[in-house]
C-alpha cells in the first residue's frame, strides 16, 4: 500500500459525501501536495459526475406493461385463493401445527405462525378479506363445520371436543381463540407432530428463505424436485421441499404442486423472516 | 401518503398504493438493469421479474427495515440471475483483481472541457462503455453509489459487504474507470510527473 492509497479511498469518500469532516482538510492538504493525487482527484470527479448523469428515461410502455404483468400474476394467485375457500380453517391447524413444530426447538424459527390472541382476529380476517369470504362461521353451518372437521381431522379428536365444548367462536373471526393461541396445552398435547422435523441436516440450519409456501392437501407429488430437495415425514404428515428463488423453480413448484391438487396458501401471516435475495425457498406441505 | 403509508396499504393488496410504488422505482430499477446488463430489452425484462417478485413477496417485507435497499437487493439477484442466464464468459479489457491490487502510479492528467458538446458525449459514451466494461463486481457497485445514489451503508446492507469493502471496492471501481478513460483517449496521455518535468501545470 502506498502512501496515497490512503488518500484515494478518501477522495472517493469525499465525492460521495461519506467522508467525515474531520478528515477533510487532511485529505485537501494532501493533494495540495501530490500532483498525482490532485490530478486524480480531478478525474474521479468529472467520471463520477459522469456517471450520475447516465440516468435514462424508460420506455413509455415500461409502467404499463409492468402493471399488466401484476394484474395477470394477482388474477392468478386469487383464483388460486378462490379455490380455497371451503378448507380456511385448515391454515389453523397449520398454526397449532408449527407451535408444536417450533416451540423451543428452532428458537429462529419459532415466531412462525404464533399468531398472539391480538393479532388472531385482524390475521384472520385479513385473510378472510383476501379470500373474498363472509367471515361468518356460525351461520354458514355446513363449510365452516366440515372446514373445522378438516382441522380436527389433522390435530386429533380429542382436542375437538375441547375445543368446541369450550370455545364460542365469536362474529368475524375465523378461528375459535384457543386454536390460534400457543399457551394453550390441551390441543398442543394432542398433535401427532413434535419438532423432530426440523432436525434433518438439511433444514438444522438457520438459513434464510428467500420465500416460504405453505401447502395442504394430499396426493402424488409432482415430478419435478430435484432427488433429495423432497424431504417427507410420512409419520407426521409432512413434506419439506427445498427449491431454487426464481420461476422455475419457486413459481413452477407452485403451480405444479396447485395442478397436483394441492392448496396453495396464500398470505399466511408470521412466517420467518425472509430473504429475497436468498437464493433458496421452502415449501412445507402439511397433508392433510 | 409517505412512503411508509403506500407501503403499508400495498402490503394489505391495496392496489393503488403498488402501483405508486411501482412509479417510484421503475426508473430506478430501469436504470439498474440497462447498466448491469447493456440491453434495453434485458432491463425492460428485469423491471418487469423485479416487481413480480415485490408483488409477490411485499407481504413478508418487514417494515423497519429501509424497503428501498430490500428492494434494490431484490433487484442487484434479478439482474445476477439475466447475467448468468446469458452466460457471459469472458469479460474483457480489465484485469479481475482482488481489492488488495495496487493504483495505478502514473496517473495522466484529463482532457476533458465541460463546456465542449462534442467531447460531453464522447465522454458519455466512454463511459458506458467502460461500465460495460467492468467486472461484474465493480459494476455492481457503481451503479447502487452512482446511479441508484445509495450511501456505502445501504450498499453494505443490499450487497453483504462490510462498510469498509465497500469503500475500498468504490475506490477500485472508479480507478479502473479512470484507467480505462484514459486508455481510451479522454484523459490524455501525458502523466503528471512529465508535466512536473516540463514545469508547471498549465
Amino acid at each position: 500500500m502506498t502512501p496515497c492509497d490512503e488518500y484515494i479511498i478518501k477522495m472517493n469518500q469525499y465525492l460521495d459525501g461519506e467522508l467525515p469532516d474531520r478528515e477533510v482538510a487532511d485529505l485537501f492538504e494532501h493533494i495540495e501536495q501530490c500532483g498525482d493525487c490532485r490530478c486524480r482527484f480531478e478525474s474521479l470527479r468529472v467520471i463520477s459526475a459522469q456517471i450520475r448523469e447516465l440516468e435514462e428515461y424508460p420506455p413509455e410502455e415500461l409502467h404499463s406493461s409492468i402493471m399488466a404483468g401484476i394484474k395477470k400474476e394477482q388474477s392468478r394467485s386469487s383464483s388460486c385463493r378462490r379455490r380455497t375457500v371451503g378448507t380456511v380453517s385448515a391454515i389453523a391447524a397449520c398454526a397449532l401445527i408449527a407451535v408444536a413444530l417450533f416451540s423451543g426447538v428452532l428458537p429462529g424459527l419459532s415466531p412462525w405462525l404464533l399468531f398472539d390472541n391480538a393479532e388472531n382476529s385482524n390475521g384472520a380476517s385479513r385473510l378472510a378479506e383476501n379470500m373474498d369470504m363472509a367471515p361468518a362461521p356460525e351461520s354458514a353451518e355446513s363449510p365452516a363445520q366440515q372446514a373445522a372437521d378438516a382441522v380436527w381431522q389433522a390435530v386429533g379428536e380429542k382436542a375437538q371436543e375441547n375445543a368446541m365444548e369450550n370455545e364460542t367462536v365469536q362474529e368475524g373471526q375465523l378461528f375459535p381463540n384457543s386454536l390460534l393461541s400457543p399457551g394453550s396445552k390441551t390441543e398442543t398435547e394432542q398433535l401427532p407432530m413434535d419438532g423432530q422435523v426440523f432436525v434433518l441436516p438439511a433444514l438444522q440450519t438457520s438459513e434464510t428463505f428467500a420465500a416460504y409456501c405453505i401447502v395442504t392437501g394430499t396426493g402424488v407429488l409432482p415430478e419435478i424436485f430435484e432427488p433429495g430437495a423432497v424431504i417427507e415425514y410420512p409419520d407426521y404428515g409432512e413434506i419439506y421441499i427445498v427449491v431454487e428463488n426464481d420461476d422455475a423453480g419457486f413459481q413452477a413448484a407452485r403451480e405444479a404442486l396447485q395442478a397436483a391438487g394441492f392448496t396453495i396458501w396464500e398470505q399466511v401471516e408470521n412466517l420467518p423472516k425472509t430473504d429475497p435475495s436468498s437464493e433458496r425457498c421452502l415449501i412445507v406441505i402439511f397433508a392433510q | 401518503m409517505n412512503e411508509k403509508e403506500r407501503i403499508r396499504r400495498a402490503k394489505n393488496g391495496d392496489q393503488a398504493a403498488f402501483e405508486e410504488l411501482v412509479s417510484a422505482y421503475e426508473k430506478k430499477i430501469y436504470n439498474m438493469g440497462l447498466r448491469y446488463t447493456g440491453s434495453q430489452q434485458d432491463a425492460l425484462d428485469i423491471c418487469q421479474e423485479v416487481f413480480l417478485r415485490l408483488f409477490r413477496f411485499i407481504g413478508q417485507f418487514n417494515e423497519a427495515s429501509s424497503f428501498s435497499t430490500w428492494l434494490y437487493r431484490i433487484a442487484v439477484n434479478v439482474c445476477k440471475d439475466t447475467i448468468r442466464k446469458k452466460q457471459k464468459v469472458v469479460e474483457l479489457s480489465f484485469e479481475v483483481e482482488d481489492e488488495e491490487g495496487n493504483y495505478e502510479v502514473e496517473v495522466s492528467d484529463l482532457r476533458y472541457n465541460p463546456e465542449d458538446s462534442v467531447q460531453r458525449r464522447e465522454l458519455r459514451h466512454q463511459i458506458l462503455h467502460a461500465i460495460a466494461e467492468l467486472p461484474e463486481k465493480y459494476r455492481e457497485i457503481i451503479i447502487l453509489r452512482d446511479i441508484n445514489g445509495l450511501s456505502y451503508e445501504e450498499i453494505s446492507r443490499c450487497l453483504e459487504l462490510e462498510e469498509g469493502t465497500v469503500k475500498s471496492r468504490i475506490s477500485r471501481a472508479r480507478e479502473k474507470l479512470r484507467v480505462f478513460l484514459s486508455k481510451t483517449g479522454n484523459f490524455s496521455e501525458e502523466t503528471q510527473s512529465k508535466k512536473e518535468e516540463r514545469g508547471g501545470f498549465a
